[in-house]
């Protein structure tokens, strides 16, 4: 598992949840930059991420989570990179 | 009158404040209207939640201020913080904590929170949040909140200010008014009445811009 791959997996659960099937996976992309994104639809999305990659963040990992980079990050630590 | 920074011996007040505050001066403690939780539990989990000591939301002590009465107890209190210092809002945080604590309920009660999100107003970034305003009912009508909200605009003189609150508390409207804050929002939803998940259906954004 790679962080490419990583990316791959994550666009159709993020065109899911913020029903947007355009949505461009990015490093950089936060809240913010994502119409929909509010703290309802963010939680699903980490469900949805916990539930594919059989992952369960801590509540400091949680918070810590500032961009997809960040979570990207905490999936490769917990499944190991390759 | 003395202002000073909130220390663990004040963590009973804090959540009393919490509690109180949340009510807005009705009835309804949203938190069970919403997600099912008593008032004693949700207090439990306030108290977990200070543990974790998770900055740039309100459930922290570092943001929290006192002003004492000449006999030195607690007679007013509120919660502090730059909103979105961290990189991420404060309602995020706040949703993700109590997720973590309240997993079944949250998931349970979407439909519930969906509606009170239809009155979430995006804090503005870098503003100073005022939250949680609470006066001890002994000690009300003495001034205490009016010096204490002054006093910390005072600490941080260089920012800007933000204070949410429902519109159906009007004494507190009128206060802030009064202190110069003005209104910039207004969320409304008549579900949030009709379910009785908040004590009014209209949730107000006030802000007090520097200089």
């Amino acid at each position: 598992m790679d962080r490419d791959q990583i990316t791959q997996e994550l666009q159709p659960i993020f065109a899911k949840v913020f029903r947007n099937p355009d949505i461009v996976i990015t490093d950089t992309l936060n809240a913010e930059q994502v119409s929909g994104w509010d703290s309802l639809t963010h939680l699903s999305m980490i469900a949805d991420v916990e539930s594919h990659y059989g992952v369960k963040f801590k509540l400091k990992e949680l918070i810590g989570m500032k961009n997809v980079g960040d979570m990207i990050d905490l999936i490769l630590a917990k499944k190991g990179a390759s | 009158m003395k202002i000073r920074k909130a220390e663990a011996t004040d963590l009973p007040f804090i959540i009393e404040a919490i509690i109180e505050s949340e009510k807005s001066g009705g009835d309804i403690f949203p938190y069970s209207a919403a997600l099912g939780v008593s008032i004693s539990r949700f207090s439990q989990i306030l108290m977990d939640v200070f543990d974790e000591e998770i900055n740039d939301q309100p459930w922290c002590l570092e943001h929290w201020y006192i002003a004492e009465s000449p006999d030195g107890s607690a007679a007013a209190v509120l919660s502090s913080w730059e909103e979105g210092k961290g990189g991420v809002s404060s309602d995020m945080l706040k949703a993700q904590t109590l997720n973590f604590f309240l997993k079944n309920e949250w998931e349970e009660s979407q439909d519930n929170l969906k509606v009170l999100s239809s009155v979430t107003i995006a804090r503005k970034t870098q503003y100073m949040q005022l939250e949680h305003l609470y006066t001890h009912p002994s000690h009300r009508g003495k001034g205490y909140m009016k010096n204490l909200i002054n006093g910390v605009i005072n600490t941080f003189r260089k920012s800007n200010f933000e204070i949410q609150v429902l519109e159906s508390n009007k004494n507190a409207v009128s206060l802030y008014e009064y202190i110069g804050f003005s209104v910039n929002e207004r969320q409304c939803n008549e579900d949030i009445e009709r379910l009785s998940l908040l004590s009014g259906s209209c949730k107000l954004q006030l802000l007090k811009n520097h200089g």
